[in-house]
């Protein structure tokens, strides 16, 4: 019962016993907490962290604590919230024409339309958070982009992610290329911040909700 | 039960187990009871359970608790087996309930412990391969640490803080959001 590698302590407070849980239990202990908690306990020392912090560890924290799952649908001009039963449970409009990605993050979620513009709403009350305008400057020879919603920690910020598909005909070297523009939502608006070139297709599909979503 | 040198079934059903703990003192307990520790029940199927089954690891104290909640969980996995025999299925069914809830509080009450002690059952319960009181032990532990800051976690454990202020900064620019 000796603590085998001395990576996990959690001490008992009583002072004339220094009995430390072995790892095993301090993991299982773990992961009966809710992920928010976790991101919190990391803080706690260096072993919680590492604890928390490892790939198996999540894998098991996941396969305990399944995401309340919701798929998105966009379906003239509306945006219906699908449970894994396949019952639409809520329907939200949005009137921006025919749309083609839905993303999600957190409580927000994304509408990607036309040539490269996207609508970002909040899942929970259906208000806009951002409606982003800033057209495709490539239409010849291109695909349709499509704008894929994320979130900076770090920062607090949203991004959105627009990729666009075009044909060699717009590139000396020839293949195809994947353009990828990074945009941070600013009060509603979007600012071009970065670009970056891929040689390989894109294709994303986010349909996960992992936060505990109101009925 | 192959080897352990007494013969027919019953007379296993009904064989006692003695339990030393390791300022040995002599717990007689029945076999229903013990094998709820996987552990020793690998000693009976082993047959190496005579003259006693010492455990170094645990004191009387936290073996009188551990053989308590054990009693009280044989009880509920036998069945109401002495008694049932003359209930109907409804009156059965009544009493299976009845009996549930009398051992949900009877596990909440063997929960009101110190830290200290509740630290010992756990370390009993993992050696002794115990899963309902290991369970029972960890969640409440994992409870106690829910909506706590870092600090209040590390005061109440007794844990030291090796962290450096950087690598502390880091995490909290990681998952800024979990502290909102």
């Amino acid at each position: 019962m000796e603590l085998d590698n001395g990576a996990a302590r959690l001490a008992v407070p009583a002072s004339n016993y220094g009995a430390v849980l072995p790892v095993d239990v301090l993991y299982d202990i773990l992961l009966r907490l809710p992920a928010k908690e976790l991101c919190r306990l990391r803080l706690v020392c260096r072993s919680w962290r590492l604890l928390t912090s490892d790939p198996l560890f999540a894998r098991a924290h996941l396969s305990r604590h399944p995401p309340h799952a919701v798929v998105l649908r966009y379906d003239r001009n509306e945006v219906h919230v699908i449970d894994l039963r396949g019952s639409v449970i809520k329907r939200i409009p949005i009137g921006r024409g025919p749309g083609e990605v839905l993303s999600t993050h957190g409580d927000l979620a994304c509408v990607s339309h036309g040539w490269g513009l996207a609508y970002v709403f909040n899942l929970a009350t259906g208000a806009m958070v951002a409606d982003v305008d800033i057209e495709s400057r490539s239409k010849v020879n291109a695909e349709k982009p499509v704008c894929v919603l994320g979130h900076v920690p770090a920062t607090g910020e949203y991004k959105l992610l627009r990729i666009q598909d075009r044909s060699r005909m717009s590139y000396n070297n020839g293949g195809f290329v994947t353009s990828c523009e990074v945009m941070t939502l600013v009060g509603g608006g979007g600012g071009r911040s970065r670009q970056r070139r891929r040689t390989e297709t894109a294709q994303l599909f986010v349909e996960e909700n992992s936060l505990g979503w109101p009925r | 039960m192959a080897s352990a040198g007494s013969g027919d079934e019953k007379a296993a059903a009904a064989a006692m187990i003695t339990l030393i703990s390791s300022d040995n003192e002599k717990f007689e307990v029945t076999e229903a009871t013990a094998t709820l520790s996987q552990t020793i029940r690998h000693m009976i199927e082993d047959g190496c359970t005579d003259g006693g089954v010492p455990l170094p690891n645990v004191t009387s104290k936290i073996l009188a608790r551990v053989i308590e909640y054990c009693k009280k969980h044989a009880t509920a996995a036998a069945g109401e087996e002495g008694s049932s025999s003359s209930f109907s299925d409804a009156a059965f069914l009544e009493v299976d309930r009845a009996f549930l809830e009398e051992l949900e509080e009877f596990d909440d009450a063997f929960l009101e412990v110190d830290r200290a002690t509740l630290f010992d059952l756990i370390l009993a319960a993992n050696y002794l391969d115990i899963k309902g009181l290991l369970n029972l032990t960890c969640q409440k532990v994992a409870d106690s640490v829910k909506g706590k800051t870092p600090e209040q976690i590390r005061e109440m454990y007794n844990i030291v803080n090796d962290l450096t202020p950087e690598e502390e900064a880091e995490i909290r620019r990681e998952t800024q959001w979990a502290f909102e």
